[in-house]
C-alpha cells in the first residue's frame, strides 16, 4: 500500500512548527525541477548550484518571517525565486550564458546519474546529452526561458504567462519555436530521436 | 476546434493541458490530418529526448541549507 503523500502545505506548517526534516523533505520532492531549470537557464553548474543554495535561503527566510502564505504554490513560489535569481545573474554577467561547461571546466558528467553500460555507448549519450545542452542554449532566451519552465520545472502555461508578464498565447508560440528550432537542430546532427 | 486545431493546441496536448473535450477535438483532428499527426509525434520525441536532461544539486548545497534552516531557527527560538 503506498504512503499518502504529504501535501507542500502541511509540510511547510510542520517545518514552521519546527520540525526541520519537513524542508529537507520538500527539498528532496522538489531539488531536480528547480535545479535543473536553474542550470538550464544559467548554464554553470557552479553558478547554479549558488542560485539554488540562494533561492532555498530566501525561501526559509521568506518562512520565517510570515512573508509567504500561499501554502498550496509552494513550487510556484520556489521557481519565481529562483527564476529571478537566475535572470540577475545572467544580467550581472551582462550576456546571456553560452555552452555549457561548469566554471572550472570541469567533467560536467562527473556529476550526471549514467546507467551502467558499454564504454561506447556511454560516450554517444554523453554525446547526445552535451549536444542537446548545447542545442537549448543556442535558443533565443525567451524560447529557452518558456521551454525550461514549461519542461523541467513543470510549470502550466498560464503560470509561465503570470511569472513571465507576458500573454498566455506569446508563451505558448515562444514554445512552438523553441520545439522548431530544437527539431532542426537536432536533425542537422547526428542526435538521435528515439 | 477540429477545423482550427492548430500545432500550438497540439503542444498543449503533449504538455496535458487540454480539457477532454478539446482533447478529443485535437484527436480528431489528427486522425485526418498526417501533418498534425507527424508534428504530434515530432512533439512526443522531442519531449522524451528532453526527459534526459534532469541534473541535481551537489549534496554539500544540501547540507548548507540545512544548516541555514536549523541555525535560523535556533535563532528563532
Amino acid at each position: 500500500m503506498q504512503k499518502p503523500v504529504i501535501s507542500d502545505g502541511a509540510l511547510l506548517k510542520v517545518y514552521l512548527e519546527g520540525n526541520e526534516s519537513a524542508l529537507e523533505t520538500l527539498i528532496k520532492r522538489h531539488k531536480s525541477r528547480i535545479f535543473t531549470s536553474i542550470y538550464l537557464l544559467v548554464s554553470d553548474r557552479y553558478l547554479a548550484e549558488d542560485i539554488f543554495q540562494e533561492t532555498f535561503i530566501k525561501i526559509i527566510q521568506c518562512l520565517r518571517t510570515g512573508k509567504y502564505r500561499d501554502e498550496d504554490k509552494f513550487l510556484p513560489w520556489a521557481l519565481r525565486i529562483a527564476r529571478n535569481l537566475s535572470i540577475d545573474s545572467i544580467r550581472q554577467r551582462g550576456r546571456m550564458p553560452g555552452i555549457v561547461t561548469d566554471s572550472e571546466g570541469n567533467d560536467i558528467f562527473a556529476y550526471i546519474d549514467i546507467k551502467e553500460d558499454s564504454r561506447e555507448q556511454i560516450v554517444i549519450e554523453r554525446e547526445e546529452y552535451a549536444s542537446l545542452h548545447r542545442f537549448i542554449n543556442q535558443l533565443p532566451a525567451e524560447q529557452k526561458e518558456v521551454l525550461v519552465l514549461r519542461h523541467y520545472a513543470d510549470l502550466s502555461f498560464k503560470e509561465i504567462a503570470e511569472m513571465t508578464g507576458n500573454n498566455i498565447n506569446t508563451c505558448i508560440g515562444r514554445m512552438h519555436y523553441a520545439l522548431i528550432n530544437l527539431r532542426k537542430m537536432m536533425q542537422k546532427s547526428s542526435v538521435e530521436i528515439k | 476546434m477540429t477545423q482550427n486545431t492548430t500545432q500550438e493546441h497540439l503542444i498543449l496536448l503533449a504538455y496535458g493541458e487540454l480539457n477532454d473535450e478539446e482533447r478529443k477535438m485535437a484527436e480528431s483532428a489528427m486522425a485526418g490530418n498526417p501533418e498534425l499527426r507527424n508534428f504530434y509525434q515530432s512533439v512526443l520525441q522531442s519531449k522524451q529526448l528532453l526527459n534526459t536532461i534532469k541534473e541535481n544539486p551537489h549534496p554539500t548545497t544540501l547540507s548548507i541549507i540545512s544548516e541555514h534552516s536549523h541555525d535560523s531557527h535556533t535563532e528563532a527560538v
